[in-house]
């Protein structure tokens, strides 16, 4: 039986977001360093970044870090969202290694 | 020094944003718009990226100004609004500036502008419809510059309706195979 009914693919915004957010980071940071680690493939645009926020927010994949001072705001994983990245981990690992397993065990040309 | 520039543009966002982008390139750098009129600065060449974006909410809804918020902490620059359409700049140096990288989110913005336009050429089609048919049952002139305006918004935003309309469906059925 399945554990649960949401495991859908993540988008690939939402996986970057959420890697990033291991650390507590504002939103300009978020678009650095996704653009950073992905060797500037993955470019976050500032629409895209703000809806992904407010709906992790929402899900409670991510808070709000509590500052005392009027800076940036700053947002951080919960445990929710450690979950979640780690399932899609997992989610990804398998397709590659299936991937690989057809792809890379067999010669397919003629 | 500044200068203006009068343009009846905005009825096509693309080309708009395309032709701020031309002038930034050649150092001409947009700062403040205003019914028809575009203001320009003269700055250096390619320091900016200009975006427009069509809001969810008008301009001084507290939901919009959240999202302004958002954007000037990310180092966007809000030069200008008008309804719901937001313009703004990054500077170049800071990398790329996109609005919307994910297709769902471009979706829906092509959708909102497309209704948008729908709208106006669905209407004034309508009126310039109405007019004819004056004309031809009444033997009435209807006012002239009224019947005029409305065939001539029909026949300018008709082509930028149908544009959008053709993205739509491209997005859509690009949607099914990739995010």
């Amino acid at each position: 039986m399945p554990e649960s009914t949401e495991r859908g693919a993540l988008t690939e915004a939402v996986f970057y977001i959420l890697l990033t957010l291991l650390k507590p980071t504002h939103g300009y940071g978020i678009m650095k360093y996704v653009d950073e680690i992905s060797n500037g493939r993955v470019i976050l645009g500032s629409g895209t970044l703000y809806g992904a926020i407010n709906t992790l927010l929402k899900k409670k994949w991510i808070e709000i870090k509590k500052t005392n001072s009027e800076s940036k705001k700053e947002y951080i994983l919960t445990p929710e969202g450690m979950h979640t990245l780690i399932l899609e981990m997992h989610r990804l690992e398998e397709l590659v290694k299936t991937g690989n397993e057809i792809l890379g065990g067999e010669n397919h040309e003629e | 020094m500044r200068s203006k520039v009068n343009k009846f543009m905005f009825f096509n966002f693309e080309k708009e944003e395309t032709w701020l982008n031309e002038m930034a390139s050649k150092g001409i750098e947009f700062v403040d718009y205003s019914f028809f009129k575009y203001q320009f600065e003269e700055g250096l060449p390619g320091r900016y990226t200009y975006r427009i974006e069509f809001l969810e909410n008008k301009v001084h809804h507290p939901e919009s100004m959240h999202y302004i918020k958002f954007l000037e902490e990310a180092g966007i620059e809000c030069i200008s609004a008008i309804g719901h359409r937001l313009y703004m700049r990054k500077k170049s140096s800071e990398g790329p500036f996109e609005v919307f990288t994910d297709l769902a989110a471009r979706l829906k913005q092509y959708k909102k502008i497309r209704n948008f336009t729908g709208t106006i050429v669905i209407l004034n089609a309508l009126a310039t419809v109405f007019n004819v048919i004056l004309i031809f049952a009444n033997q009435v002139i209807p006012h002239l510059n009224i019947a005029g305006s409305t065939t001539i918004i029909t026949i300018v935003f008709l082509p930028t309706f149908i544009s959008y309309a053709k993205k739509v469906r491209e997005l859509k059925s690009e949607i099914q195979v990739r995010e």
